[in-house]
């Protein structure tokens, strides 16, 4: 019992660390820019997965079930992005009657 | 259906019905997660389209009620996953108080979210339409990020109170719990765990990524 709490004592302490590194990479640091935000933001999502809700311990259907979120959601996001991220915008002119 | 029975009819084990419960949830947030994806993309589109007026508007929220609304559902996981733990030690009491927290936590976000933050950007005039309160160049930059803003964080407040539903559910039913057979306790705990994920990433899109450099 003892060693369960203290496992998730230290998934929240390290939570807790990652959303001050995250406020760090948003005022302190600017040379991490949002990309670094992005990053600590997904190493939360993950400590969150794995940390409170336990998913190292579950089988291969919910590996594959939580795989498979992953990756939809990289192909949409990616895919998503594309567009907007390699568009090129040129300033319209308007016409002078 | 006997709490005295390892399992119900159908499943071959007590574990078998445990690993078809635990399956069954994360299937369901798999599909949750394509729900909220389509609202993350929709940021990247809003942004990519004027970002320093998108900018302009996020830097008009306040990132102390973020700030210590995330810190609350971290709270709030944490709590929920020891009274998970206290109930796999078949210790029910020291669930219950623990679940109870992690209510009480949920519930002080929702309270800060819509009873405190929204009402002063109400009040600050920042709901798109025609009283909009930002002017001048950044208006449909600064209206298209609270578009964002109060769609994302109404859909994930939603959630929320779906979550403290079924953790008063789960808190007044305990007395059916044993170390043995609490499947449904472990179910909610990873929905209310995957809505603190959706807020993880909600946070910086809304409260950081406008005031970055």
């Amino acid at each position: 019992m003892t060693t369960v709490i203290v496992r998730l004592v230290a998934v929240a302490s390290l939570m807790y660390a990652l959303l001050a590194a995250e406020l760090a990479a948003a005022f302190a640091f600017p040379g991490w820019g949002r990309g670094g935000i992005a990053v600590v933001a997904a190493t939360m999502a993950g400590v969150a997965a794995f940390g409170f809700m336990d998913l190292r311990r579950e089988g291969a259907t919910v590996w594959l079930f939580a795989a498979a979120a992953v990756l939809w959601l990289t192909i949409l996001l990616g895919l998503g992005s594309l567009d907007p991220l390699t568009r090129t915008l040129y300033s319209t002119v308007s016409a002078v009657p | 259906m006997s709490n005295a029975a390892a399992h119900d009819f159908q499943f071959a084990s007590a574990e078998h019905q445990r690993e078809t419960a635990i399956s069954g949830i994360w299937l369901f947030l798999a599909s949750e997660a394509l729900f909220f994806g389509p609202i993350f993309l929709s940021w990247i589109y809003a942004r990519h389209a004027d970002p320093s007026a998108f900018d302009a508007g996020a830097r008009q929220t306040d990132l102390m009620i973020g700030l210590t609304n995330t810190a609350l559902l971290i709270a709030s996981s944490f709590a929920y996953s020891v009274g998970l733990a206290y109930i796999g030690f078949g210790r029910r009491r020291g669930m219950v108080v623990w679940l109870a927290i992690a209510w009480a936590l949920g519930a002080a976000f929702v309270g800060l979210k819509f009873g405190v933050e929204w009402q002063m950007d109400l009040r600050k005039g920042l709901f798109p339409g025609p009283n909009f309160g930002i002017h001048g160049p950044e208006r449909s930059g600064a209206q298209l990020f609270f578009a964002f803003y109060f769609f994302g964080t109404a859909l994930h407040g939603l959630h929320l109170v779906v979550g403290l539903g079924l953790l008063a559910w789960v808190i007044f039913r305990a007395e059916r719990y044993t170390a043995e057979r609490h499947s449904p306790v472990h179910v909610v705990g990873l929905y209310w765990s995957f809505v603190d994920i959706i807020w993880l990433i909600l946070f910086p899109l809304i409260y950081l990524m406008g005031r970055a450099s």
